[in-house]
């Protein structure tokens, strides 16, 4: 099994804020200046860089944060198309895929939030399992990937 | 010309006195402008944002609307808020679904709008997500949906972004101009009213620019660049400044 | 400037003096000339005590409470609309409302009995809509005013947002008001249940001068029992009485707050313990139920589509009204309420036409002696309300602050004192105070005990809803910085505490001097156990002597004194506090 990273705390908007703040900087910056100039913690803007990374829109050279074709795709894309690329990138990461394994291998295709979590703490043990779950149910929502409803705490996977 | 402000003054009155918000505002406003009303805080200009909307009834002066004078709440403006105001009993989708209901929309069409809106503004998939479960970008995307739902004539937004970090507004910003061009949505007409100038300056065709209180009419600059602004080339950077100084 | 809101003051004072002066012409027409029952032909009704009975009385008393009850909330929900959404109706409702609550209800109870009971004379539907009336009296002052608290403190954007999309009327109650006010609305049913309870025994029994007359019910069997010493009987009935309110507290009131929570403003939460109730998950999952929920959707989504067809042209009309009004800004909204102004203005000018005589003749008359001592009498009353103030606050205090810190105590404190409340003290008055005057020997500490009963609960009440709202932030800076305890409360949990303990206060403080009618005065077994008292006068004029004039005297002393301490003393600190320790 491909090791299991613990997402980082930011939401798509963000990752989304960061693709256009470079491209407005011509599609590469240093990453100090760059939280200096939107005036940003550096730890904030982290998260967000790791998430961008991860989900291969930006790559990291040195002190500097590049946006690569697939970010520029990214920007370019309506917000149907949007979706669908960062419907593909998130499903390449491992957390996502035991996710969505799980909910298809569940009764009913549904999974209370409980039993998400417990296995949740299982793959990441040092992590909070409750802001991971938000965050991860936040991305999986923007991506269609599977859903949550909150008035009878079960994970879903939408119908075809 | 769309709607206009007929020499608007608002006034309060609080314990210590009257209190003037608004003196003497007049200007009109065109089909398939972009206007941002900008000015330091307390200029009134959330106020005036409310008196074109209908919400609030001016002290003197009128807002016409298609040459007709305003009594009350416009119907054909929706107003997109700075807190959001989500009501947090209500998922994302039946918060837009109220705003049909009480337009006299049977349920099934509620549905299907509400979906399709919150589909366009990135939402689809969160439809049944309850508002403290959401970021304030997604949040705002709600109200931004709701606001469009209605498919008004024009759309108002207060302060739209000030509460949103800062990564989260510059997503949103593109947003709302990539709603704005389309031709495919029923808006062609915003007013936006910000304190931030590169935000007014990015978006808007028009920048009215508000004095401290009484608000009263400084300027009324033209945009003239063309879409995207670059916010790093001169001219941009120009007009911004030329604001700044009629605030100082 | 300055006078203008001296301006803006005197006009609440105006309403709330108006309602005063309403009561007391009441009092003087009611009460001047004597009571005289023996013309209203009554049966009594004295059901023979026996445990067999004991169900089916429960069941009539629960019965009565429920339909006083379902009065409370639509008269709450109604006034309390109109004082939120139209400023002219607040400024009118609210401090008659207020005046309401601080008023001793038990006085009036004679009073409001003749009136039913004259309009239908010697019908038992009579007397039990009097019972009702009594109980009404009871539960809805507390939560008329949650629910304006409720709606009056709705977050500007939410009435904004309602307003810009046209959210008003039927929907505009439905979808925003009504979830709004049902955190509030649940958790002062509870409290207004409780003290529903408690006055049972007194909306049961009606026994004034030569009449002796009752309902079967819970209150009944309880103060026979009592009487007659048949301790086992009592023990009984208490079981049936603290079974019925425990059930309601796990089927109804329990499954009904963990569901209204998710009405709550709160902007943070993501993780929110979802409480366990069975009731809930029976209520979700159980076939029955999604067949009634499913027929409840059809049916109300046919009446709202009714409703909407009918009401659309006038909301267009309602519309057209309220924007030509608009422009005039200071006149009220609507014509109506010139016309509802001068209605009950001349409603007041007649009353106090009517009373005249009899306020004249009551002066002619030669004072009755025992008016000498009215003004002593109310100073003692006071000072053992005090006494019994200052130990209920010396133990709910700390006990709400303590379950406002541990979720855990809080979900036992609240329990228990709902139990605790709903004891229908009274009953236990006649065993209370034997047991107290034989080890104590004095009767002022069984009276002081008896007032604790009904001012403590409402306190607790009010400080544990009032210290739960300390902001999360607040409470983690405390500890942060390591404040000293004493430091703490003084500095950061008593100021955010203090408009509900002034709410509490008050209320308790009425809830005190409505006991204090029954608690001051007692005859047990041919013993007589008395204090000198405001109450102790009250009700032997009323109940034993039906001496007319006195009755007014003393009841007028005491409703002026009750004002009086209201406005001067709770209302100013109500202002202070509201005003150097809002929480922002």
């Amino acid at each position: 099994m491909p090791t299991i990273e613990p997402l980082p705390h930011t939401t798509l908007s963000q990752i989304v804020g960061l693709l256009e703040a470079l491209n407005d900087r011509g599609g590469k910056d240093d990453i100090y200046k760059l939280a200096k100039e939107l005036n940003l913690e550096l730890g904030d803007l982290m998260a967000a860089l790791r998430a961008a990374e991860t989900l291969e829109f930006v790559t990291t050279p040195g002190g500097d944060v590049e946006l690569n074709d697939l970010g520029r795709k990214m920007l370019k894309a309506r917000t149907a198309g949007r979706k669908k690329l960062f419907h593909a990138q998130i499903q390449k990461l491992p957390l996502f895929a035991q996710l969505h394994q799980l909910l298809e291998q569940a009764p009913g295709k549904r999974l209370d939030k409980e039993t998400v979590l417990e296995e949740l703490s299982k793959w990441l043990p040092d992590e909070d399992t409750g802001q991971l779950f938000q965050t991860a149910i936040n991305w999986s929502r923007y991506a269609e990937l599977f859903g949550y409803d909150q008035d009878t705490g079960d994970c879903f996977l939408p119908e075809e | 010309m769309l709607l206009q402000l007929d020499k608007i003054n608002h006034a309060y009155a609080k314990p210590q006195g009257r209190v003037v918000v608004l003196k003497n505002v007049t200007a009109s406003i065109d089909e398939r402008e972009f206007v941002a009303i900008v000015g330091p805080s307390g200029c009134g200009k959330s106020t005036l944002l409310r008196i074109i909307a209908g919400l609030v009834a001016p002290t003197s002066g009128r807002v016409l609307y298609k040459d007709k004078p305003q009594t009350g709440v416009n119907a054909e403006c929706a107003m997109v808020f700075q807190s959001f105001g989500l009501f947090p009993w209500f998922t994302v989708r039946e918060n837009v679904e109220l705003a049909l209901e009480a337009l006299g929309l049977p349920p099934r069409t509620q549905r299907t709008r509400a979906e399709f809106y919150l589909d366009r503004v990135g939402l689809g998939g969160s439809e049944g997500a309850y508002p403290r479960e959401l970021s304030g970008g997604m949040k705002q995307r709600a109200g931004l949906a709701r606001a469009l739902a209605v498919e008004p004539n024009v759309l108002l937004m207060d302060e739209p972004f000030s509460s949103l970090d800062v990564l989260t507004s510059i997503t949103l910003r593109e947003e709302v101009l990539r709603i704005w061009e389309d031709k495919e949505f029923s808006v062609h007409t915003v007013i936006m009213v910000t304190h931030i100038i590169e935000e007014a300056v990015e978006l808007a065709d028009r920048v009215v620019i508000l004095s401290p209180r009484p608000g009263r009419i400084v300027d009324d600059l033209r945009i003239d660049l063309p879409r995207p602004r670059d916010k790093r080339q001169q001219p941009f950077i120009e007009y911004v400044d030329r604001i700044f100084s009629k605030l100082a | 400037m300055a006078r203008r809101r001296r301006w803006r003051v005197n006009r609440q004072a105006l309403v709330y003096g108006t309602g005063l002066l309403v009561i007391l012409c009441a009092v003087v027409l009611f009460y001047a000339r004597g009571i005289d029952l023996t013309r209203l032909r009554l049966r009594s009704l004295r059901v023979p005590l026996a445990l067999e009975t004991l169900p089916g009385v429960a069941l009539l008393s629960l019965g009565r409470m429920a339909v006083a009850y379902l009065l409370a909330l639509v008269f709450s929900l109604t006034v309390a609309y109109a004082a939120a959404t139209n400023r002219w109706a607040e400024r009118v409702l609210m401090p008659l409302l207020d005046l309401f609550q601080s008023v001793p209800i038990l006085g009036f109870f004679p009073a409001a009995v003749y009136l039913f009971i004259s309009m239908a004379p010697g019908h038992r539907i009579a007397i039990e809509l009097a019972s009702i009336f009594l109980i009404f009296t009871s539960q809805v002052w507390n939560m008329a005013f949650g629910v304006y608290e409720a709606w009056s403190t709705l977050p500007h954007e939410t009435t904004e947002v309602a307003q810009a999309y046209g959210i008003r009327g039927w929907l505009g109650f439905r979808r925003v008001y009504w979830p709004a006010c049902l955190p509030r609305l649940i958790y002062n049913s509870i409290a207004s249940w409780a003290n529903g309870w408690y006055f049972l025994i007194a909306c049961e029994i009606i026994a004034i001068g030569p009449l002796d007359y009752e309902l079967p019910g819970l209150g009944s069997f309880l103060v026979h029992a009592a009487e007659e010493g048949r301790l086992d009987l009592l023990l009984a009935g208490l079981a049936m009485l603290l079974t019925i309110v425990i059930a309601m507290e796990l089927l109804l009131w329990r499954p009904l707050s963990i569901w209204a929570a998710k009405f709550r403003f709160e902007q943070t939460a993501t993780t929110m313990q979802r409480q366990e109730s069975f009731m809930i998950q029976w209520w979700s999952r159980s076939p029955i139920t999604r067949q009634t929920r499913r027929l409840f959707r059809l049916v109300s989504r046919w009446f709202v589509r009714t409703m909407r067809r009918r009401s659309w042209p006038q909301e267009q009309a309602r519309l057209a009204v309220e924007q030509t009004q608009r422009v005039l800004q200071r006149a009220p909204q609507h014509s109506a309420w010139w016309l509802l102004a001068a209605l009950a203005g001349a409603l007041v000018v007649w009353m106090v036409f009517k009373a005249a005589g009899p306020v004249v003749g009551l002066f002619q008359e030669p004072v009755p002696p025992e008016v000498r001592e009215i003004p002593g009498a109310l100073g003692a009353s006071f000072l053992r309300l005090l006494v019994a103030y200052l130990i209920a606050l010396a133990w709910t205090l700390p006990v709400a602050i303590w379950a406002s810190e541990r979720a855990a105590v809080a979900r036992i404190v609240i329990p228990i004192a709902e139990i605790a409340a709903s004891v229908p003290a009274m009953a236990l008055f006649p065993i209370i105070v034997v047991v107290v005057v034989r080890y104590l020997g004095d009767m002022n500490g069984a009276s002081i005990l008896l007032l604790l009963t009904g001012m403590q609960w409402y306190l607790l009440f009010n400080l544990v809803a009032g210290a739960s709202t300390v902001p999360g932030e607040l409470r983690e800076a405390g500890r942060a910085f390591r404040l000293p305890r004493p430091l703490y409360w003084r500095r950061v949990l008593l100021p955010a505490i203090a408009p509900s303990l002034i709410t509490g206060s008050i209320t308790a403080w009425g809830g005190g001097w409505n006991a204090l009618i029954v608690s001051e005065y007692f005859v047990y077994h041919g013993h007589t156990y008395a204090v000198h008292g405001i109450g102790a006068i009250l009700n032997r004029a009323i109940y034993e002597t039906g001496n007319g004039p006195l009755i007014v005297y003393s009841l007028a002393a005491m409703v002026g004194a009750v004002v009086i301490l209201t406005q001067v003393i709770w209302r100013r600190a109500y202002r202070i506090a509201s005003v150097r320790y809002r929480l922002d």
